[in-house]
C-alpha cells in the first residue's frame, strides 16, 4: 500500500477535472477545481486567506477521480477551507450538519427522543428556522430512526459462525437508515459469516471534513485507526455501511492525515459492503440460492463510491438475482454530496446538479431506485419521487424469498420489508 | 470482474472501441482506467490520414493508406479492416442518432479556430463540411469575451485561402448571463441547452446571420451526442452549422467519448475508474494477471486476453526518462537513442515528423508485442492506440484514426 501524497505540481492544468465538474457545470460561482485546488494552492503557501469560490466545492470528488496525474484536488479544497475556518466560523447550521454524531446521540438519549427531534425539525423547516441557521428549508433532512442499529444490533441472534466480520454502520445507517444494517447482517448469516460490531468505532469524519473541522475529524480518524488495526491484525475484515465512510477511512485519512497513517497498513483490511459481497463471488463463496425477484432497478453509482477505484459491485451482483433487470443511471452526481445540498445557499445548486439524474430516473420509471450511499437515496427520491434502497436489502429479498418459495408468501414478505 | 474473457487497460477511444467490439462479440468485458481521458482535447473528429510522409497533403486517406511503410500502424492493422472500423463507427454513432459521415475515398477539409484548414476523414453531424465547401457566404459566428475564437481574425485568414470563390463574413454575439473572464466553449455549450440560453441565442443569430448561411461556430452545439439541439438551432435559423477545431475544452470531442461510453454500458462491459495498472505476472510469455498497488490492498485482475490501450507519452502508457522511453505495465522495449538531443526536430511545427511522436511498442499483424527478431514478447497481450510504434499522428493527422482501427482489430477477438 503506498501512502498517498498531495503534490499540486503534478497538475498538468489539462482542465479534464474543469470540464467534468457537476459544481462548475451548475454555477459560475464555483470557479472549478483545477483553479481552486492546485492553481492556487501555489497562492496560498505565501497568502493567508482562500477564494471565496472555494466555499462552492462540494467534496464529490469527481476531480480526482477524472484526474490522470493522481492529484486529490479535493483534498486540497478541504484542507484550505480549515485553515479558512481557523479565523472565519462555521455557520450554526454547518455546526449542525458537521456534528451529525452528536446530534443524533442526543436525538436518541431518551425514548420517544427521536420523533420529537423529527417533528422540530420538520416544524423548523415549516416555519423558516432552519433558514435562519444556513439549512434550506425544501431540503430532505434525514429523520431518525426509532432505535439505532447498534440497540437493534444487541436483539439479534446471530448463528456465531467461525467466518467473522466487523461492521462499520456509519452515522447515517446507525441512525437514519438502521434496516440497512439489519439486511446486511441477514445476508451475512445467510452466507456463514457472523456480523461483530466495535462499539468504540466513532463518526468516520467526512462531515468534519468538508465544513472545516478538520482538528476534530483527526482526533475521530486516531480513534478509528486505532480500532481497525486491532481488527486488521486479527484478520477480520472491517466493512462499511456506507460509501462515504470507506471512502474517509481508506482513502481520504492517507491524504488529510500522513502522521496517523504513514506506514500503518490498517487500511487493507477495509471493504464497502458491495465489495465484499462481490469478493465472496469472485472468490466462489457467494452463497447464490437467490429466488426469482421480478423487479425493475435503475441503479445510481455513488460519486463516493466511484473514486474508490471499484468500478460498480452493486450492478455485477444485483444482476445475478434471477427475474432483476437492472441499468445503471450513468447521469451524473446527485447534487447531495454529503451535507452540501441541505445547505441553504447550496440546495438549489445541489439541485440542478441532479436534475439529469432525477430526470433519467423518472423516464425510466423503475420499481425502485438502488443506491449504496443512503444521501444520495434521499435526494434521488426527493428529486424524482422515485422510492430508493440500498442494494444490500434486494440481496436480502432474493435469500428471504427463496428459503420461503411460494408466490403468496413473496408478495407478504414484498409488502412488510416495504 | 474477475477471469473476463478480454481485459482492456485504458478508457481512451481506443479502450472504448475494443472494449465495444469484444462485447459485440458476447465476451466478457473488463475496462479499467485512469483519467478521464483526452477526449475534451481531440476535437472529435477521426483523422485517418491527411499528410504523406513529406508533408504534402493527400487528396484522399486512401491514397495516403496506399503508400506507407510496413512499420506504420496501418500497414499492420491492413486496408479492409480500417474500412471496417469506420463502417462499425458510423454504424454506432447512426445508432445513437449522432451520425458521422465521410469515408476513405473522400478527405473533408473542416475549419480551425486560427482561420486555417484542416483534413480528416470522418465528421461529426455538427461539422458539415460539405455545406462550408459548397456555401458562396460563410459567416463566422463568435462570442464576444470569448478568448478562444476570435471570428475577425479566422474570416480574414480563410478569406485569404478561399480567395474570390466564397465571401467570408464575421459576426459575434454576446451572452450577458454567464462568467465572463472564464468563459469556455464548454460553459458555451452548456448555456446554449438552456431555455434562456436557446432564445437568447436564436434572438441574436438572427440579426447577425442571413438565412441559407453556412455558419461556422466554435465547439459548442450540445453536451449530449444525439443531434436534438442541431436540428433545433437550424430549423429556428434556417442555417448550417460547422463547428471549427478549436481550442480545449471540446464539446464535441466530449460528445463522441459519451457516446463509446454509453455503447459499452449498454453492452454490459465493466468499468473501474481511477483504477491505475502498474504492473503484471508473466509466465511463458502469458499474462496471468494484472495488478494495482495505489489502492488500499494490492488488487489483481485476470482475463484470458489483454488489451493495452495506454496512450503514449502524453497519456502516460509510456514514460519518458533521460536517454530511454519505458513502457509502464509490461516494461516492453520500446527503442529510443541514448541521445536525447536527436529525439525531437529544434522545429516544433516544421515539415518533418517528430521522432519522439513515433517512439512506440512495436507490433506483428496481429498487434502482439515482438522482439527485436519480429517473434512475439507475449501471446494474449494486444497493443493499440497511442502507444504504438512508428507514427506522428500530429503531423499526418491520424489522431482518432489509429485509435479506432486499432481498437477495433484488438477488439476483434475469436
Amino acid at each position: 500500500m503506498t501512502t498517498h501524497q498531495i503534490n499540486p505540481d503534478a497538475c498538468t492544468a489539462c482542465t479534464v477535472c474543469v470540464v467534468n465538474c457537476p459544481v462548475a457545470a451548475a454555477t459560475s460561482k464555483f470557479l472549478g477545481p483545477k483553479m481552486t485546488g492546485p492553481a492556487l494552492e501555489r497562492m496560498r503557501l505565501s497568502q493567508t486567506d482562500v477564494d471565496p469560490s472555494l466555499e462552492y466545492c462540494s467534496n464529490c470528488k469527481t476531480c480526482d477521480r477524472t484526474c490522470p496525474s493522481g492529484v486529490p484536488v479535493s483534498t486540497l479544497n478541504m484542507i484550505a477551507r480549515a485553515k479558512h475556518h481557523e479565523k472565519n466560523p462555521q455557520t450554526i447550521g454547518e455546526y449542525i450538519l458537521s456534528h451529525s454524531e452528536q446530534m443524533a446521540k442526543m436525538s436518541g438519549a431518551l425514548p420517544g427522543m427521536a420523533a420529537l427531534t423529527n417533528l422540530g425539525m420538520s416544524i423548523g423547516q415549516s416555519c423558516g428556522a432552519m433558514g435562519m441557521m444556513g439549512l434550506a428549508d425544501q431540503a430532505p433532512l434525514p429523520s431518525y430512526a426509532g432505535r439505532s442499529f447498534l440497540k437493534s444490533y444487541k436483539k439479534i441472534k446471530q448463528i456465531p459462525y467461525p467466518d467473522k466480520v466487523v461492521f462499520y454502520p456509519g452515522c447515517y445507517v446507525n441512525y437514519n437508515d438502521p434496516q440497512a444494517g439489519l439486511d446486511f447482517i441477514e445476508v451475512m448469516q445467510k452466507n456463514k459469516i457472523h456480523v461483530l460490531i466495535d462499539p468504540d468505532f466513532v463518526c468516520c469524519g467526512s462531515p468534519l471534513v468538508v465544513n472545516g473541522y478538520l482538528d476534530e475529524a483527526e482526533k475521530n480518524a486516531a480513534k478509528n485507526i486505532n480500532r481497525i488495526s486491532n481488527w486488521a491484525e486479527k484478520g477480520y475484515p472491517v466493512i462499511t455501511g456506507c460509501p462515504s465512510c470507506s471512502l474517509m477511512l481508506k482513502q481520504e485519512y492517507r491524504e488529510l492525515f500522513p502522521a496517523l497513517t504513514i506506514g500503518n497498513n490498517y487500511a487493507m483490511t477495509i471493504y464497502d459492503m458491495m465489495e465484499y459481497l462481490l469478493c465472496l463471488h469472485e472468490e466462489n463463496r457467494l452463497n447464490h440460492k437467490f429466488a426469482t425477484v421480478s423487479q425493475k432497478l435503475m441503479y445510481h453509482a455513488p460519486c463516493h463510491l466511484k473514486v474508490q477505484s471499484l468500478g460498480t459491485p452493486a450492478l455485477e451482483l444485483l444482476a445475478q438475482i434471477p427475474g432483476i433487470t437492472i441499468e445503471e443511471a450513468d447521469a451524473g452526481c446527485c447534487g447531495m454530496s454529503g451535507c452540501y445540498g441541505f445547505k441553504s445557499n447550496k440546495y438549489e445548486i445541489a439541485m440542478k446538479v441532479g436534475s439529469a439524474l432525477f430526470s433519467r430516473i423518472k423516464k425510466a420509471a423503475p420499481d425502485y431506485a438502488v443506491s449504496d450511499c443512503g444521501i444520495c437515496r434521499l435526494q434521488i427520491t426527493h428529486g424524482s419521487g422515485i422510492s430508493s434502497l440500498h442494494p444490500i436489502t434486494i440481496l436480502k429479498q432474493a435469500y428471504q424469498t427463496a428459503a420461503i418459495g411460494s408466490p403468496a408468501a413473496r408478495t407478504a414478505i414484498a409488502a412488510a420489508t416495504f | 470482474m474477475q477471469n473476463c474473457d478480454v481485459l482492456i487497460i485504458g478508457g481512451g477511444i481506443t479502450g472504448l472501441t475494443a472494449a465495444c467490439r469484444a462485447a459485440e462479440q458476447n465476451k466478457k468485458v473488463q475496462l479499467i482506467t485512469f483519467g478521464g481521458g483526452t477526449y475534451q482535447i481531440g476535437g472529435g473528429t477521426i483523422d485517418v490520414l491527411g499528410y504523406d510522409a513529406a508533408g504534402k497533403p493527400l487528396d484522399t486517406p486512401l491514397q495516403g493508406l496506399n503508400n506507407l511503410p510496413d512499420s506504420h500502424p496501418y500497414s499492420k492493422i491492413t486496408q479492409g479492416i480500417i474500412n471496417e472500423a469506420i463502417l462499425w463507427l458510423k454504424k454506432i454513432t447512426a445508432s445513437a442518432g449522432y451520425v458521422y459521415s465521410g469515408d476513405l475515398n473522400q478527405m473533408q477539409w473542416i475549419p480551425t479556430a486560427a482561420g486555417t484548414l484542416k483534413p480528416t476523414c470522418l465528421t461529426p453531424p455538427t461539422i458539415n463540411s460539405n455545406a462550408l465547401r459548397q456555401a458562396k457566404h460563410v459567416t463566422v459566428l463568435g462570442f464576444t469575451h470569448f478568448k478562444d475564437f476570435y471570428p475577425k481574425f479566422i474570416a480574414e485568414n480563410l478569406q485569404q485561402i478561399y480567395g474570390s470563390r466564397k465571401t467570408i463574413s464575421a459576426a459575434a454575439l454576446t451572452i450577458d448571463t454567464i462568467q465572463k473572464n472564464t468563459l469556455t466553449a464548454l460553459d458555451i455549450a452548456r448555456w446554449l441547452e438552456t431555455e434562456a440560453g436557446f432564445a437568447d441565442f436564436v434572438s441574436q443569430t438572427k440579426i447577425l446571420v442571413p438565412k441559407k448561411a453556412a455558419v461556422i461556430i466554435p465547439p459548442v452545439l450540445g453536451t449530449n451526442p444525439d443531434c436534438s439541439l442541431l436540428n433545433k438551432l437550424q430549423a429556428a435559423l434556417d442555417v448550417t452549422f460547422i463547428e471549427a477545431a478549436s481550442m480545449p475544452p471540446s464539446a464535441a470531442g466530449l460528445r463522441l467519448g459519451k457516446l463509446l461510453s454509453r455503447y459499452a454500458k449498454s453492452r454490459g462491459v465493466s468499468i473501474i475508474e481511477n483504477l491505475k495498472i502498474d504492473s503484471a505476472i508473466i509466465e511463458n510469455g502469458s499474462c496471468q494477471g494484472v495488478y494495482s498497488s495505489h489502492t488500499n490492498r494490492k488488487r489483481i485482475y485476470t482475463a484470458k486476453q489483454y488489451i493495452l490501450a495506454t496512450g503514449g507519452l502524453y497519456g502516460g502508457g509510456l514514460l519518458a526518462d533521460t536517454g530511454s522511453i519505458s513502457e509502464t505495465i509490461f516494461r516492453l522495449p520500446i527503442e529510443a537513442p541514448t541521445d536525447v538531443l536527436t529525439w525531437s526536430n529544434t522545429e516544433l511545427t516544421g515539415n518533418k515528423m517528430q521522432p519522439f511522436a513515433q517512439f512506440g511498442i512495436k507490433v506483428n499483424n496481429d498487434l502482439l508485442p515482438v522482439a527485436d527478431n519480429g517473434q512475439p514478447i507475449l501471446t494474449n497481450v494486444k497493443i493499440a492506440g497511442r502507444n504504438l510504434h512508428g507514427y506522428d499522428f500530429s503531423f499526418e493527422k491520424s489522431g482518432n484514426g489509429v485509435a479506432i482501427a486499432s481498437g477495433y482489430k484488438a477488439g476483434s477477438l475469436n
